[in-house]
C-alpha cells in the first residue's frame, strides 16, 4: 500500500487488532480511541448500528484531535438477526459460544472515514459469513479460561485461541478481525487520503 | 370510469403542464402507481399505452412479476427493507426509495450477484416530517457520495413525498427545494452520478411538480380510481 503523509490519518479505535491490520497494510497513522455510547437504538438494524457507531467514533475523535482523515469502525457478530455484543461476564461468553457452535453467523463491520478538511464522510459496511464447528463444553470452557473472549464481539477472535473453532468463512477475512482492508483502502483512495 | 380514458386525460394534463412551464413534454414520464390494483388493471393500462408501473410492497410486486407477462417497466416507489431486496434483484428498472446506506449496499450486493447495475433515486424527506421516510437534505449529498463508491448501483436523481395538502400549490416549495438540492449535488461533480431524474408529484399535485422540474410523476388514484 502506498504510504501516506505522516500524521494525516487517525485510527479512532482502541482495538490492537485494527492497529495491526493498518500496520500490515503499510499505513502511517496515529491511534486515538473513541469513547462513545454503544447502545443499540430501538428498531435499529445491525448494519445501520455499525454504520452509525463508526461515524460517531470518527466524529468524536475528529472533534478533539489533530489530523485530517479519521477512521472509525465497529464490528458485531449477528446470529439469527440478533446482535451479539461483547460478553458481560463468563456465563454470557459461554452462552454466546454455545449459540455459535456448529452454525453459521455473520460478522459485520461498519467503518467511516471522515475528512476534516472537506467535511466529507464516507461509510461502508462489509459482512462475512463464518461457520463454527460443533464445540464441546471442554473447548468452550478452556477458551473462556484464557480470558480471550471477554472484550470481543460474539466472545471470540478469529486469529486468537478460537482459530480452530472456524470451519469456514465466506467473504473478507480482515473484516472478521475487525477492519475490511480492501474496502477501507478503496474508500481511502477515493478520498485521496493516500497521496 | 375507464383506465384508458383516465390515462389519456392524465397525459393531456402532463403535456399541458410541461408546455406551460416551457419544458419538453416528453421529458416527463408517468409512473402508474398500481399498488393494491390487480394484475388485470395493469394489463389493461398497458394496452392503453402505459408502460411504467410503480409498486410499494415487495410481496405484492413479486406476485405481479409472475402474473404480468407484458413488457412493462417496474419501479419500486415505497419504503424498502434490506431483507426484501433479494426478491427483486434484476427485476425492476428503478428504485425510487433509497434512503440509507445499508439499503444501497444490499441493492449493490444483490444486483452484483447477477453482474447487473441497479439505477436508483435517493429519497429525501424534504419537509423534515418525522412520519416520512427519506434522508435529510443535509445527509443526501453524503449518501450520494457513498453510493457512488458502490460497484453495482448508479444514482440517477432524487425522489420526495411532500406533506399532504388540499391545495396543490402548497406543495410547490418542497418540489422547488428538491430541484435545488439536486442542483447542489450535481455541482459536486461526483464520478458516476447523473442527477437526471426528479421523482415528485402525485395525483393531486403533479402539475405543480412538473412546473418545478419533475421528470417522473407517480399517479395512482387519477388513473385507477379511488381505492
Amino acid at each position: 500500500m502506498k504510504n501516506n503523509k505522516h500524521g494525516s490519518i487517525v485510527l479512532a479505535s482502541a482495538s490492537p487488532r485494527r492497529t495491526e491490520l493498518m500496520e500490515l497494510a503499510g499505513l502511517t497513522f496515529n491511534v486515538v480511541p473513541a469513547d462513545i455510547c454503544e447502545d443499540v437504538l430501538p428498531g435499529e438494524a445491525p448494519v445501520d448500528h455499525v454504520l452509525r457507531l463508526s461515524r460517531e467514533k470518527a466524529d468524536a475523535v475528529a472533534a478533539a484531535t489533530e489530523g485530517r482523515f479519521f477512521i472509525g469502525a465497529d464490528t458485531i457478530v449477528v446470529l439469527d438477526g440478533a446482535i451479539l455484543g461483547k460478553p458481560v461476564d463468563e456465563a454470557d461468553a459461554y452462552r454466546m459460544l454455545a449459540a455459535l457452535s456448529g452454525r453459521e453467523h455473520e460478522v459485520i463491520t461498519g467503518f467511516t472515514v471522515f475528512d476534516k478538511v472537506s467535511c466529507i464522510h464516507i461509510s461502508r459496511s462489509v459482512s462475512t459469513e463464518v461457520t463454527f464447528k460443533a464445540l464441546d463444553e471442554r473447548e468452550i470452557n478452556s477458551y473462556i479460561a484464557s480470558g480471550c473472549p471477554m472484550d470481543k464481539a460474539g466472545a471470540y477472535a478469529i486469529q486468537g485461541g478460537a482459530v480452530h473453532f472456524v470451519r469456514s468463512i465466506s467473504g473478507s477475512y480482515t473484516n472478521v478481525i475487525g477492519l475490511p482492508m480492501t474496502e477501507l483502502y478503496e474508500v481511502l483512495q477515493a478520498m485521496q487520503a493516500l497521496e | 370510469m375507464s383506465v384508458s380514458r383516465n390515462l389519456s386525460n392524465i397525459r393531456l394534463r402532463i403535456r399541458a403542464a410541461a408546455e406551460a412551464a416551457g419544458r419538453d413534454p416528453d421529458a416527463v414520464r408517468l409512473v402508474a402507481v398500481s399498488k393494491t390494483r390487480p394484475a388485470t388493471d395493469i394489463i389493461e393500462a398497458f394496452h392503453a399505452g402505459q408502460t411504467v408501473f410503480g409498486e410499494n410492497y415487495i410481496q405484492e410486486l413479486t406476485a405481479k412479476l409472475d402474473q404480468v407477462h407484458e413488457p412493462v417497466e417496474w419501479h419500486v416507489i415505497g419504503h424498502l427493507q434490506s431483507n426484501k431486496v433479494k426478491y427483486i434483484a434484476g427485476r425492476v428498472a428503478l428504485i425510487h426509495s433509497v434512503d440509507r446506506l445499508s439499503l444501497a449496499e444490499e441493492i449493490s450486493r444483490q444486483w452484483g450477484r447477477l453482474e447487473l447495475v441497479c439505477p436508483v433515486l435517493i429519497q429525501v424527506n424534504i419537509s423534515g416530517e418525522s412520519t416520512k421516510s427519506g434522508t435529510t437534505g443535509e445527509e443526501a449529498l453524503q449518501l450520494v457520495r457513498e453510493c457512488a463508491l458502490l460497484p453495482n448501483i448508479r444514482v440517477r436523481g432524487l425522489m420526495t413525498m411532500p406533506p399532504f395538502f388540499d391545495d396543490p400549490e402548497a406543495a410547490r416549495p418542497f418540489f422547488a427545494g428538491l430541484r435545488r438540492l439536486s442542483a447542489v449535488i450535481d455541482e459536486a461533480g461526483i464520478a458516476g452520478v447523473e442527477m437526471r431524474e426528479l421523482s415528485m408529484g402525485m395525483s393531486g399535485d403533479f402539475e405543480a411538480a412538473i412546473q418545478e422540474g419533475a421528470t417522473l410523476v407517480r399517479v395512482g388514484t387519477a388513473i385507477f380510481g379511488e381505492r
